[in-house]
């Protein structure tokens, strides 16, 4: 490291020499018009010659061989404090290597040294070249645009034009802190963010889609506080139970232990609140317990087993909001409490090697309402193949799931809103393809045959053509 | 009486939670760079020989893929054709991993044609206008008129990542043909007259026969155009392509890990470096070696 003669740090000594720079070109155009900046400018002169001398010590350091333990912070203090590009200091590489002070081998060291120490200041916020806020901050969204139509029996045709605008950002208030929020397009239904194209142009809301705050007690051990994605407060293989939409509020702790390179456990718990009155001391809430594990049976092969419990307090005689009655009710109240036994499980292969389908995967999970004893249970099985994921050009996956929920296994104001409207006792089957047009380009098509169990049976087709576009 | 089941199960888990994780036999995990497997599996093979009782087990999947293997600590080692992206060494300081970089062999990246092309010389800048889809026909760098077809990796992949910031300065074509590893580059170009791809130099430097053309790569118009395949060119930087080829691992190297790292980087180990077709490290990386991780 280089150090000045006052015992300033290397990164004081870098501050320093371009303030000095500064000073001194200001001084040479007559700006310096008070003592104190007099003062300022001698200091600076002070510490810019003293850097000289010891670059002109260096200077014989360097005939002596020791090339890259001089350098190497000069190019690091030129490339984060003078806000020099990648490409510049490649040339000044390059031309250090003609001149023979540099060999190749140790100018490519120098590179990639200086590259690794610039993204460790940006990781760790202390980045002079960036600005604070980009370095804390995170930003991503998606727009979505879809075409749908619904045909149900006894309903008139519906065909819509809809989008759906979701913005987010994470900020890191220090190693174990963060902060999230997301805002998103729709109305106050908590299972869907689509706006419809309709009413002559109407501006519609933008909402708040999630809040939270996420500590990291241990690296394997995180609270959750807010209303935060769910995919964060327990695992899911489908949207059989949840819809995709839904971000719960209350309070959520997960942990993640790698047991050994191949096997790893979890176990995912929370709190949450479902409803709260000001006249009503029972106020509806959710807790959850969740314990699973991942096995990678080998590389390609990897198995996912989880089994929750929700149990739901205060439900009974109550009523929830965006119910959509299809749960056994006594004069609009619930008419039983929920007790759900819910075990998934997903086994699947991924092979880097075929080019044709390199991933496929098997799910299934089944649903019991412990808390009723008929029309209490329900299931969800399905298959993908393709890529694990679309985002990269060219990617695929087709996908197809057939689930049945009787009409008490679960709240009727949970799952994936677009299977029969939402509700509870229904049956069907769900087709989905998707395919990356370019990166973070996907075309998505969605098919919905879906009936109800009990009852007049009526059948509803739902046919959905996304264009999603990621950034 | 499922609810109890649940709370049982959750106890154990609880329980594991504080036991360390369990090992039998000396084991060494290593993943990632599709460049590095060939190289580290025939070492690995010399030293479990050596040493009977030690495990190693090795993957592929790509640079990026090993990286991520270490962050979530399901590998010991992580191969890697490429330094590690700031976004990497954010994940690994949230979950307490250390990376400390290790070069174990030097890379001469090779741009790969038909023997039937007729053009084998390129300068950097044609290079990056051709995967960029800015020069699209043969014809126009003297050859036959027939469009170019490109070969390269997927997103995953430390090559791809490399030459795309070294040689494109920007975006691959959207035309790209990208394969899940070297060997279906050269399979591809073997059997395409108008294809184009590159790949590391221990793919090429030992064929026999074939369609195979290693192209001269000059880094101007005008500098002189050298080989992939001489030891000379890579070192002194007139062949323009090099890079060096890393091992990651989490914190400074114990027990196995150490060991086999060691072995990598003896005599006998920088041996089977050049058997494989790749160029052993020059004194200036033993040295960073021994600074970086005290190896």
């Amino acid at each position: 490291m280089m150090e000045i003669k006052n015992n300033c740090s290397y990164r004081d000594s870098s501050k320093d020499i371009w303030l000095s720079q500064i000073l001194l070109e200001r001084s040479s155009l007559g700006d310096t018009k008070n003592n104190s900046a007099k003062k300022n400018l001698n200091s600076a002169k002070k510490i810019f010659f003293d850097l000289r001398a010891r670059v002109k010590k260096t200077t014989e350091y360097v005939m002596g061989g020791n090339i890259r333990e001089v350098l190497l912070p000069i190019a690091v203090l030129f490339f984060s404090v003078m806000n020099v590009s990648a490409g510049e200091l490649d040339i000044l590489t390059e031309k250090l290597v003609e001149k023979n002070i540099l060999s190749h081998i140790e100018a490519q060291i120098m590179l990639d040294e200086t590259r690794q120490a610039v993204a460790g200041e940006i990781t760790a916020g202390m980045s002079y070249a960036v600005p604070k806020w980009a370095q804390m901050m995170k930003f991503k969204g998606d727009l979505r645009l879809r075409y749908q139509y619904n045909n149900k029996n006894g309903s008139v045709n519906r065909q819509r034009g809809r989008y759906r605008l979701r913005f987010g950002a994470e900020s890191r208030i220090n190693n174990s802190l963060k902060v999230f929020f997301g805002l998103a397009s729709g109305g106050n239904d908590p299972r869907s963010t689509n706006q419809t194209m309709d009413a002559s142009f109407e501006t519609p809301d933008i909402r708040l889609d999630y809040a939270f705050s996420q500590y990291a007690i241990k690296p394997w051990l995180t609270v959750y506080g807010g209303k935060f994605q769910r995919k964060l407060a327990f695992c899911q293989l489908s949207d059989f139970l949840w819809d995709s939409d839904i971000n719960p509020e209350g309070i959520s702790l997960t942990s993640n232990k790698v047991m050994r390179y191949d096997f790893d456990l979890f176990l995912n718990s929370g709190w949450f609140v479902l409803d709260e009155s000001n006249s009503d001391t029972s106020n509806p809430s959710m807790s959850v317990i969740q314990p699973g594990f991942q096995w990678d049976m080998n590389d390609e092969r990897k198995l996912k087993f989880a089994v929750a419990y929700y149990g739901f307090n205060d439900l009974k005689g109550d009523s929830l909001s965006h119910s959509r009655l299809t749960n056994s009710l006594s004069g609009g109240k619930l008419s039983y409490d929920y007790g759900v036994f819910n075990p998934s499980i997903e086994f699947s292969f991924e092979d880097f090697e075929n080019t044709v389908i390199p991933y496929y995967a098997v799910f299934a999970e089944h649903v019991r309402n412990e808390k009723v004893s008929k029309n209490n249970k329900g299931n969800v099985f399905g298959f993908a193949i393709g890529n694990k994921k679309v985002e990269k050009q060219s990617q695929w996956q087709l996908k197809y799931a057939r689930r049945r929920l009787e009409k008490d296994a679960w709240l009727d104001t949970f799952p994936d809103s677009d299977f029969y409207g939402g509700k509870t006792g229904v049956k069907g089957h769900e087709l989905i393809l998707e395919y990356a047009l370019v990166d973070n380009v996907i075309f998505g098509a969605d098919y919905y045959n879906t009936q109800n169990i009990s009852g007049i049976k009526k059948t509803e087709d739902l046919c959905q053509m996304d264009l999603k576009l990621k950034f | 009486m499922k609810k109890y089941l649940i709370l049982l199960i959750s106890a154990g888990i609880i329980a594991a939670f504080g036991v360390r994780a369990f090992s039998g036999q000396e084991m060494l995990q290593i993943k990632g760079s599709d460049t590095l497997i060939n190289l580290v599996q025939r070492m690995a093979e010399v030293y479990m020989e050596k040493n009977p009782g030690k495990l190693i087990a090795i993957t592929g999947g790509g640079s990026g893929t090993g990286i991520a293997a270490l962050i979530n600590k399901k590998c010991d080692i992580a191969n890697s054709s490429r330094l590690m992206k700031a976004k990497e060494m954010s994940m690994a300081a949230g979950k307490n991993v250390k990376p400390k970089r290790v070069v174990l062999a030097i890379d001469a990246i090779s741009v790969i044609v038909n023997t039937d092309n007729g053009v084998n010389k390129f300068t950097k800048d044609e290079l990056g206008k051709i995967f960029r889809g800015e020069i699209k026909n043969w014809k126009e760098l003297g050859g036959k008129d027939i469009p170019i077809t490109l070969y390269g990796r997927q997103s995953n992949s430390g090559t791809f990542v490399f030459f795309r910031g070294f040689i494109l300065k920007g975006d691959y074509s959207s035309k790209m043909r990208r394969m899940n590893g070297n060997a279906q580059i050269v399979s591809a170009i073997g059997k395409d007259v108008s294809a184009i791809g590159y790949v590391g130099v221990g793919y090429v430097k030992n064929l026999k026969g074939g369609k195979i053309s290693v192209a001269k790569v000059a880094s101007r118009q005008g500098a002189q155009y050298a080989s992939p395949l001489s030891l000379e060119d890579v070192k002194s930087g007139k062949y323009p392509i090099s890079r060096p080829l890393n091992q990651y691992v989490n914190g400074n190297p114990k027990g196995i890990v150490k060991d086999f790292i060691e072995f990598e980087l003896s005599k006998e180990g920088q041996k089977l470096v050049e058997n494989e077709g790749f160029f052993m490290i020059p004194d200036e990386y033993k040295k960073f070696n021994k600074k970086s991780a005290g190896i």
